[in-house]
C-alpha cells in the first residue's frame, strides 16, 4: 500500500514497517505539536514490531461532520474489501472507543478476533471539548493578547452546561478560528497552513463528538486497558493495568507501557 | 545566520547547552503546539527554506528537525 494512496483512499496510512505477521491498527488524533506522545513513538518499542497503520480522518461532507458510524465505516470498509489480517487494534484516549468498536466490526469477517488494547480510554464529554479548547488557548496565549484569550475562554465557559456536543463543537471551532487566525498570521505561518491548522482543529472536535457517540462494544470485556496515573480512566475491560509514574502525555512514549503492550499482544 | 542549537534555544527560551536531539514535547515542559510552530517558522526564516505540511506534522523533536536539515545538506 503506497503511503499517499493509503491516505487518499483507504482511511489508513502506514505508520511503520514490521516483520511479524498481521497488521496493527492505531486509533488516535495526532495534532501538530501536541504535548501528548503518539503511536509513532510507541510502536518501534514493541516486540515484535508489526506493520502499523494509523487511522486518518474522514472529511466532512458538505460541511456536515461525520457521525461515529461514518468514521467506523470509513476505516473498516477498505480493510473488509482487502481482507487485511488485523492482529491488533490499539486506541488512545477517545480513540480507544473507536478501537473497541472497530475491532467488533473486524470480527464480522475475520475468524480470529484482533487483540484490543485501550490506552487511557476516555469517552468525551462537554468538559473534554472545553478542556481541549482551554489547552489551545493556553498555547495561543504566547502570541495573542490576554484580553482576546480571556474573551474566548469566557465565551467557551458559557457552553459548559450545553448538552449538545455538536453545538459545542461548532461554537468552539468558530471561537478557535477567530483567535487563532490572527495569531497564526503574527507567527508568520503561510495562509494555506493556517487554514490547515484550523481545519485540523475542526476535525479534532468532530472526532471527539463522534467518539462520544460510539456504542459500547459487546466485545469490550475481552479487551485490555492500560492507564496512566492521570485521571480520568474509564476501564470496563477484563485486564486493567496502571502504568506507575507515567502521566497521560507520556503514556505512548513509556518503555514500561511498550513492554506491557507487547506482553498483551503476545498472548 | 544563527547556529541551529542557538536558534532552538532562543525559541524555547533555554540555554543552548540544554538543547539535545531528544528535546521535544516529552522532555521540555514549555513545549506547546505554538512553540512547535514558532520553531518551524524560525528554522524556515533562518535557513531560507520551506517545510511541507507533511514535514511539519512529522517533525516532533529537535532531532527530527536536525535530521531534516542534514538531509537537505544544510547541516553537516
Amino acid at each position: 500500500m503506497g503511503r499517499r494512496d493509503a491516505k487518499a483512499s483507504t482511511g489508513w496510512e502506514i505508520l511503520g514497517a514490521g516483520c511479524a505477521e498481521g497488521i496493527t491498527l492505531a486509533l488516535d488524533f495526532d495534532a501538530v505539536g501536541r504535548p501528548e506522545a503518539c503511536f509513532a513513538e510507541l510502536m518501534p518499542m514493541l516486540n515484535p514490531v508489526r506493520e502499523t497503520w494509523r487511522a486518518v480522518q474522514p472529511q466532512a461532507a458538505d460541511g456536515v461532520a461525520p457521525a461515529s458510524s461514518a468514521y467506523l465505516e470509513f476505516w473498516s470498509s477498505s480493510l473488509r474489501e482487502r481482507g487485511t489480517v488485523i492482529h491488533a487494534v490499539l486506541g488512545f484516549c477517545a480513540g480507544a472507543l473507536f478501537a473497541a468498536a472497530l475491532a467488533e466490526r473486524i470480527t464480522q469477517w475475520q475468524p480470529a478476533a484482533p487483540a484490543v488494547v485501550l490506552l487511557d480510554p476516555e469517552r468525551p464529554t462537554a468538559a473534554t471539548l472545553l478542556r481541549q479548547f482551554d489547552n489551545a488557548m493556553r498555547g495561543l496565549a504566547a502570541v495573542t493578547s490576554s484580553a482576546e484569550v480571556a474573551g474566548a475562554r469566557e465565551a467557551a465557559g458559557r457552553l459548559s452546561d450545553e448538552p449538545d456536543l455538536q453545538l459545542i463543537s461548532s461554537r468552539l471551532t468558530a471561537l478557535y478560528g477567530e483567535v487563532s487566525k490572527p495569531a497564526f498570521t503574527r507567527l508568520g505561518l503561510k495562509p494555506a497552513f493556517q487554514d490547515d491548522l484550523i481545519a485540523s482543529y475542526e476535525q479534532l472536535m468532530s472526532y471527539l463528538v463522534a467518539a462520544a457517540g460510539t456504542q459500547p462494544a459487546p466485545g469490550l470485556a475481552a479487551a485490555s486497558t492500560i492507564s496512566s496515573i492521570t485521571p480520568p480512566c474509564q476501564s470496563q475491560t477484563a485486564v486493567s493495568w496502571v502504568a506507575a509514574g507515567v502521566d497521560h502525555a507520556g503514556l505512548l512514549r513509556s518503555p514500561a507501557v511498550a513492554a506491557k503492550v507487547s506482553e498483551l499482544l503476545g498472548q | 545566520m544563527t547556529g541551529f542549537s542557538e536558534l532552538v534555544a532562543a525559541v524555547l527560551d533555554v540555554p543552548a547547552a540544554d538543547v539535545t536531539d531528544e528535546t521535544g514535547p516529552g522532555t521540555h515542559e514549555g513545549w506547546s503546539s505554538i512553540k512547535h510552530l514558532q520553531l518551524i517558522v524560525a528554522v524556515e526564516d533562518n535557513y531560507r527554506l520551506s517545510f511541507s505540511r507533511a514535514e511539519i506534522r512529522s517533525l516532533r523533536t529537535v532531532g527530527d528537525l536536525r535530521k531534516n536539515l542534514v538531509t537537505r545538506g544544510i547541516l553537516p
